[in-house]
């Protein structure tokens, strides 16, 4: 279940990736050259880029920190109901 | 590691919760400005995938020499992680590579490699799932034979033209830069160790429950 | 009715598939195994390759397709008559074993290849016999990579559950180099400057891949396929 959910969100994220990076805007730059100055029309678009990437980071992993906290809590009911068994079993 | 686990997880998540403090005051690259800051994030969360990357190979060697289970607990924890760090990298990448590449994506050594390494172990952990029985230690080849891979890609790939930064841009980050760089990824790997300590303990604690079900069936 | 039954089944599937996603996410992993295969043939610096490199990309796939296809079902073979069990409980090294099964998969690969190559050169009018000497050294070094992860993977797949399934998506990822290799070594002597030591370093790589990874396996078979 849990896993399942993970790759969803993993295919939905590249997906979506791969839909926002369809028209390419400018041509490929080969190199970071320094440029001393750049129209500021172009720092601009780089901030919902930065904060996809940012939110990306903290979402995956406190998602994937919940599954694993959820699938110990199950383990741990099934240990529990186990023992009950076993206890009402025994006397 | 029980004892150091809440401890350690406070002084992550504090780490997280001030990681955008001071990259916020890091100084501005020249030719990237604002876009460059995904480096803090993009960065560690790649050297956070081959750490445990390197967890999953060594816990797998360790199965299969040993028949240690311990050791596949730690494999398959390990692999989870890194596909996980995997899935950040290979999203914040082509975030920040749109932009200042004008494409997301290239064919290049580095990208190839992390993308291969990513397949790796997602079939590794399909495998776990879908496998069936014997399938421990099959993972447990894969994750060496995938560790193996890397550098023959790497070479293979070299032809294509790199366009991605080398790995020297890392040491030669001016002061300002440097001091944040280095606070993500220890955050990074800090998280990565709790996150593989967790899992490996899902898993011990999935073996135990298997040992009980079968005691249970045997009375 | 008809339609009814129609109905039916495809709900019974779906409600089979929903439970685990085995075979959409098999499938799925599968499909981008193939974009990358297809990607390291055809593609070179985002551009699509020129006319005189498509036969060394379409002779390394339909390699990598028969290689699988012929790896799935020596082992299937083997399995239906329960001989490789016999096998692995005779008193014999289990490398030796992994060995025989290597060389089987590699000389019945080497005869597909007997023929798909002049295929090739007819279909394409590709001067592939120009160069016999250094494609030949591509294709043995590159089958003996392929084989080599192919024949591993498959015997431990042999008392595995979805062993048709999970072959390829293991094999695929791992056989990339030898892929690479194969095709730009191909079309290095294909081109319109054809060049024998830019196919010479390709199958350096590709006999350095064979070493290192025949050493792993050989190293790795008897603790693997011990249960």
């Amino acid at each position: 279940m849990v896993r399942r959910m993970l790759a969803w969100l993993f295919v939905t994220a590249a997906s979506v990736t791969a839909v926002f990076a369809q028209p390419p805007q400018e041509p490929a730059r080969e190199q970071y050259v320094p440029i001393d100055q750049l129209p500021p029309s172009e720092q601009m678009p780089s901030a919902p880029l930065v904060v996809a990437a940012y939110s990306v980071v903290w979402l995956v992993a406190m998602f994937y920190a919940w599954t694993i906290w959820r699938r110990i809590g199950k383990v741990e009911d099934d240990m529990l109901a186990l023992a009950r068994k076993q206890k009402d079993a025994g006397r | 590691m029980k004892k150091a686990f809440v401890p350690l997880l406070i002084v992550a998540t504090l780490m997280f919760a001030y990681a955008p403090v001071m990259i916020a005051q890091a100084p501005f690259e020249s030719t990237m400005f604002l876009l460059q800051k995904i480096m803090y994030f993009h960065v560690p969360s790649w050297f956070a995938m081959f750490a445990a990357v390197a967890i999953s190979a060594i816990g797998g060697i360790w199965y299969i020499f040993t028949n240690d289970k311990r050791g596949d607990q730690l494999a398959v924890a390990g692999a989870e992680v890194a596909v996980m760090f995997g899935a950040m990298g290979l999203t914040t990448g082509p975030l920040w590579a749109y932009k200042a590449w004008g494409v997301a994506w290239q064919w290049d050594a580095k990208l190839t490699i992390a993308l291969l390494l990513e397949l790796t172990f997602i079939a590794y952990l399909l495998l776990r799932k879908y496998g069936g029985p014997g399938s421990d230690k099959l993972s447990a080849g894969v994750a060496l034979f995938g560790l193996a891979n890397v550098p023959f890609v790497y070479y293979a790939v070299q032809l294509w033209r790199t366009i991605h930064p080398l790995n020297t841009v890392v040491p030669s980050l001016p002061p300002g830069m440097r001091e944040p760089f280095w606070f993500c990824v220890f955050g990074f790997l800090l998280l990565m160790t709790l996150l593989v300590a967790m899992r490996a303990r899902l898993e011990r604690l999935r073996t135990t429950l298997d040992d009980l079900y079968l005691a249970d069936d045997e009375s | 009715m008809f339609l009814k039954t129609v109905l039916l089944v495809v709900k019974k599937d779906f409600a089979i598939e929903v439970k685990s996603y085995e075979i959409l996410s098999t499938t799925l992993f599968f499909a981008v195994t193939c974009v990358l295969i297809f990607s390291f043939a055809f593609v070179r610096e985002a551009e699509p390759i020129s006319k005189d490199m498509v036969p060394s990309g379409v002779l390394w796939i339909a390699v990598a397709f028969a290689g699988l296809l012929a790896i799935g079902r020596v082992f299937e073979r083997e399995r239906y008559s329960e001989t490789m069990r016999a096998l692995l409980l005779a008193p014999a090294p289990r490398p030796a074993i992994y060995l025989g099964k290597l060389v089987g998969v590699v000389l019945l690969l080497f005869a597909t290849e007997a023929l798909l190559v002049p295929m090739i050169a007819l279909i394409f009018q590709a001067p592939l016999f120009r160069w016999a000497v250094p494609l030949s050294g591509l294709l043995v070094t590159g089958t003996i990579g392929f084989a080599t992860v192919g024949t591993l993977f498959a015997a431990m797949l042999v008392r595995s559950r979805a062993r048709d399934v999970m072959l390829p998506i293991l094999l695929y990822p791992f056989t990339i180099p030898v892929l690479i290799g194969g095709v730009w070594g191909t079309a290095a002597l294909l081109g319109d400057e054809p060049s024998v030591p830019v196919a010479t370093m390709w199958t350096g790589l590709l006999a350095a891949y064979d070493v290192v990874f025949v050493t792993l396996a050989l190293w790795t078979f008897e603790p693997l396929m011990t249960e």
